[in-house]
Order: structure tokens, then C-alpha cells, then sequence
């Protein structure tokens, strides 16, 4: 097995099209740190203006971890866009280029490949998270240095300088799960095209219309927004409440590694059955 | 090849159907040690899909097939390890050298092979200068030949060949066919090679099975199988209607014939074809050539 994921790894590491989602996210979140380091005090002023008529501020508030905390915001819904354009082309990339035709008929069982591509693409998501975490936060902490963090969402929360990398980590860790369980979806897409496009594009137009429903608030959707992987995705947010809802990130964790396992399993049966005819 | 030869191929009541389209109807075959069993139908028999039930490429709705005696289905891949296979068309990882493709491959057989074995093999097929260029800058004859290195690589002892020779120039085509022949004789290689060109077949192979619209037409010794049917045989003379007049006088059977100012075109019993060259040496007629002119249109007109 280790031999069939240390292939296929190498196969998605020699693409180009690998290192889209690096190269995109080194620009994309150095833009956004250039942006802060222009206008970061007046942006920041111009959102608290209103508190400050109320409350004293004082210190670096416009910091390392403030930027990096906007660019997770900011990057949240492109990110998995990047992700299936690696994880979306792992099967159907292989059937487009009649690959497969080597592949299987070789003695290397079909189940032992899909799980083989499955941790391979798994291991990709992985490496564009660490990269996003090293890019966003690091380089944010180095040329914004450290401070207190502000978050608003329902409340103002202020929190303190030393409590704040465990949450990122956290952050971070949760986002990986998220952008697995939406790297399993679009490879399960993939193990049914036998073209590339295909499954890139059907996995993202899903989860543009299940974040769509997951998040109007209106009574229409209320019953099927606990059903939809969207619905869990952006519960890295919670980490950044003041008092920590341990409970609901691991049950919201728990569902996403469900969606992962669900996933993989029908991938597994229906490549199985699958006749290769390209 | 006598019929006690050893089996390596058996394949029993095939079928498979894609949705409304039945590609292979009860389909059986035999193929033995040694053999060069030829594959032949025209475009869209069942022959790919055929070969593909017999990679596990496909799934047969119906039958069993049997290699080395063991039942694919259950030992797929004590079967495969013992087989390679040419698939229709030479897709590789075009990013990747021809070696980095075959080193690859080599690591899903699960198999060691040497770095003498990988300059053996590409050495084989010509392509040993050329197996660290990226094969996006293949030509497609070089694709199809490295196609056919990938098969060999593990040292096989049944090759599959789904057309080789497709797309490739008069020349291609006969380097594949001494390959071929070559595994053959020199390797003792097992070789079920697919083609809708009759005359690539016969050239070639020992055996054949052919087959049309999924089903099984005839399966026999090729010589034998062709020896029983007319063949249009073409005397190119330096004069046609002289030929045909002395063909026409004389009491050697056929079945029809057709002159213009040089060729003569006799549908006749294949081993008529010397009696007519005697007949026309005899009556001072200068032959220029002989060439049997038979595709697998009229072959199969011949069978129904």
C-alpha cells in the first residue's frame, strides 16, 4: 500500500497543475498582507469606529494574527476551489488519458488503488493547508508582529495575544478536515468521469448552492441545513468565541469525518464495478 | 499446433451488453501455449471489448474465462502478474521519460527490474536514445513502440495486443510484426494479438478467431481457414485480354473475373493460383505480378 500512495503522490507532484493552488495562495494572501500594510490602520478604524466612541483602545490591534484572521475569512470559500483542482482530476484525469488502460492491467487491485488516491489526495490537501497556515499566519506574525485579537461576529470579542495560537492551530486542523471532506466528495466525482472538467466543476457548483442554502436563514432550507457537508464547514469560526464550544466543534468535526468515510466507501464500490472503456 | 498442446486461454459463454447494445454474445476461444491466436473483426465486433474482459477491464456479464487454468475473476492478479498487454492506444504519463513511465509501471507490477532489463526492453523496440525524452514529444509510432515495451517489461508469458500496429506506416508495421514474431519463436511468448486487418493477421498468426457484431464466426488454423475460401487474385500481364480469353478456354475453375488493359482479377480457389501462372507462362504471357487482393469484407462475404 505504501508503495501504491508513494506513486501516486509522486504523479500529483509532478503535475503542474499541483502547484496552482500553492502558487495562488502565496499570491493571493501576499496581496491581501500588502493591502494591510498600506491601509491595515485606516480599514481597521473605519470598522471600529463605532466601538471606539464606546471603548478605549489601545495597543497593536492591527497585527499578525488580525490579518491572518481576515485572510481566513477571505480565503475560506476559494480555498476548497483549489483543492478539487488537484483532488477533482485524481481518477477522471487518469481515464481521460486512457492511463487507467496501464494501470489495471497490471496486478494491483482496484481497491487497493482507490484508497491509494484517496490518502494521496488526502496527503495534497494536507500540504496546501500547512502552506496556507505557514503563508497566512507566519508571514502575517512577521511583518505584522503579535497582538490582541478582535473578532466581531454576534459579539465583540477581544482576545488576549497569549491565548491565540492554539485557536489558529485549531483553525487550521478544522480546516483541514473541512477541505478533506470536500477533496473525498469531488474524488468520489472523479472515480464516475471520465472527463477532468467534469468533477472539478460539479464539486464546486454543489458546494456553491449548499453554502447558498446552508446559509439563508429561512424556514425553507432550516430542515435540510443539518444534512448538507456546508453546513460544518466554516465551524472554525467557533474557535474564536470567547468560551470555546468544545462539544459542538467535535460533533461538527465528527459529521465532516463522516461525509470523508461515506465517500470513500462509494467511491470504492462503484470503481470496483466500474468498466474501463477509455 | 496440435489440440493437446497445453491451453492458456479459455473463455466460455462470454457476453456483455452496454445498455441496449449486446458487444459480445456467448463468445468462446481457445488459445494455446505458444500460439499466435489472431483476433480479427472488423471495427465495433466485440474484439476490444473481448480483450478488455480478458485484462479485468471490463466486467463479462455472462461466461468464464480461465488463463494459466485459474479463473480470472478469483485470481486476478496471480493472473496478471504473468501477463502484459497493449490496450487499442499508447497512453502514458506525457510529462514523464519513457524510463520514468516504465519505472513506474514496473513498481505497480510489484516487481524488481533491473536497470539492464529497462535498456534490454527499450533497446527491443528502438527507443533506448531516446528514454529520457518526456514523452509528449513522441511521435505516435514511438508511443505505440514504447506501449509495447511496457508489456514486455515484466517478462510476460502471455502478451495481449490490441492492435499494435494502428496508425502506424507500412515500415512501423513491419518492425512490429518481426517483434512480434520474434517473442514468438526466440521468447516462447504466448501472443493473442487483435486486428480488423486480415492481412496483418495472416502474415502473422498461427490461429485465429473472427468474430462480427459480438459473435463468434469461425476460430481455426489460419492457413486452413483461409485455404477454404476464394480469393480475388490479381495478374498484372502485358496483355490482360489475351489472359482472360486463355482463362476463360480453359477447364481451371473460378468462380468470376474481371480484366482492364493490364490486370486480370481471377476469384478463384487459392491453390488454382499456380495452375493459372503455369497456364499463362505456357501460352507466352509475361507476368509482371502476382498479388492476392482479399480484405475482410469479402472474407466475411465468403463465410455468410
Amino acid at each position: 500500500m505504501l508503495k501504491l500512495i508513494n506513486i501516486e503522490l509522486y504523479k500529483i507532484f509532478t503535475q503542474k497543475r499541483s502547484y496552482i493552488g500553492l502558487a495562488a495562495i502565496l499570491v493571493i494572501v501576499l496581496v491581501a498582507q500588502g493591502a494591510m500594510l498600506w491601509e491595515g490602520q485606516a480599514m481597521h478604524e473605519f470598522i471600529t469606529k463605532n466601538l471606539s466612541d464606546a471603548f478605549f483602545m489601545y495597543g497593536n490591534l492591527v497585527n499578525g494574527y488580525l490579518i491572518s484572521f481576515l485572510v481566513l475569512n477571505f480565503l475560506w470559500v476559494h480555498v476548497p476551489l483549489l483543492v478539487v483542482i488537484v483532488t477533482g482530476d485524481i481518477f477522471s484525469g487518469e481515464a481521460q488519458s486512457g492511463t487507467f488502460r496501464l494501470l489495471l492491467t497490471r496486478p494491483v487491485s482496484r481497491s487497493g488503488l482507490v484508497t491509494a488516491k484517496f490518502i494521496a489526495g488526502i496527503v495534497y490537501t494536507f500540504v496546501l493547508m500547512i502552506f496556507f497556515a505557514i503563508i497566512s499566519l507566519g508571514i502575517s506574525l512577521i511583518w505584522f508582529g503579535k497582538g490582541d485579537l478582535m473578532v466581531i461576529f454576534n459579539s465583540v470579542s477581544i482576545l488576549p495575544e497569549d491565548d491565540l495560537l492554539w485557536r489558529f492551530i485549531l483553525a487550521y486542523v478544522y480546516g483541514f478536515i473541512g477541505m478533506t471532506a470536500i477533496a473525498a466528495l469531488s474524488m468520489l466525482f472523479s472515480a464516475m468521469a471520465n472527463n477532468s472538467l467534469g468533477p472539478i466543476l460539479t464539486t464546486m457548483a454543489i458546494i456553491i448552492l449548499f453554502t447558498m442554502i446552508s446559509s439563508f436563514n429561512l424556514s425553507i432550507f432550516a430542515a435540510i441545513q443539518p444534512f448538507l457537508i456546508t453546513s460544518y464547514l466554516d465551524s472554525w469560526q467557533l474557535v474564536f468565541s470567547f468560551e470555546v464550544d468544545t462539544g459542538q466543534i467535535i460533533f461538527d468535526a465528527s459529521v465532516l469525518l463522516l461525509h470523508i468515510l461515506v465517500f470513500y466507501f462509494i467511491t470504492l464500490v462503484y470503481f470496483n464495478r466500474k468498466d474501463i472503456l477509455t | 499446433m496440435s489440440e493437446m498442446d497445453k491451453t492458456i486461454v479459455e473463455i466460455s459463454g462470454l457476453s456483455k451488453t452496454f445498455k441496449d447494445v449486446k458487444a459480445v454474445k456467448d463468445l468462446s476461444l481457445t488459445v494455446f501455449e505458444k500460439d499466435i491466436y489472431g483476433f480479427l473483426g472488423p471495427n465495433g465486433s466485440g474484439k476490444s471489448t473481448s480483450i478488455r474482459m480478458m485484462l479485468s477491464l471490463i466486467r463479462p456479464d455472462e461466461g468464464s474465462i480461465k488463463i494459466f487454468g485459474q479463473d480470472l475473476q478469483k485470481h486476478r492478479n496471480n493472473i496478471l502478474v504473468k501477463m502484459g498487454a497493449f490496450v487499442e492506444k499508447a497512453d502514458f504519463y506525457e510529462h514523464l521519460s519513457a524510463r520514468r513511465n516504465l519505472e513506474l509501471l514496473a513498481r505497480y507490477s510489484g516487481v524488481n527490474i533491473s536497470d539492464k532489463r529497462y535498456e534490454e526492453v527499450l533497446d527491443l523496440v528502438g527507443l533506448s536514445s531516446r528514454s529520457g525524452s518526456k514523452v509528449k514529444t513522441y511521435s505516435k509510432g514511438m508511443k505505440q513502440r514504447l506501449g509495447i515495451a511496457q508489456a514486455l517489461l515484466h517478462e510476460p508469458e502471455l502478451l495481449v495486443l490490441d492492435e499494435p500496429a494502428s496508425g502506424l506506416d507500412p515500415s512501423g508495421m513491419r518492425d512490429i510484426r518481426e517483434l512480434i514474431r520474434f517473442l514468438n519463436e526466440e521468447k516462447q511468448i504466448t501472443i493473442i494479438l487483435s486486428s480488423h486487418n486480415l492481412q496483418e493477421i495472416e502474415l502473422i498468426a498461427k490461429r485465429m478467431i473472427i468474430i462480427n457484431k459480438g459473435v463468434k464466426i469461425v476460430e481455426g488454423h489460419v492457413h486452413e481457414l483461409l485455404q477454404q475460401y476464394n480469393y480475388f487474385t490479381v495478374f498484372n500481364l502485358n496483355d490482360a485480354k489475351k489472359g482472360w480469353n486463355i482463362l476463360k478456354e480453359s477447364q481451371i475453375p473460378f468462380e468470376k473475373a474481371d480484366t482492364d488493359s493490364s490486370n486480370l482479377r481471377i476469384l478463384c480457389q487459392r491453390n488454382e493460383v499456380s495452375r493459372i501462372n503455369e497456364l499463362f507462362v505456357e501460352n507466352g504471357l509475361e507476368i509482371y505480378g502476382i498479388k492476392t487482393e482479399q480484405n475482410l469484407e469479402d472474407y466475411f462475404l465468403n463465410l455468410t
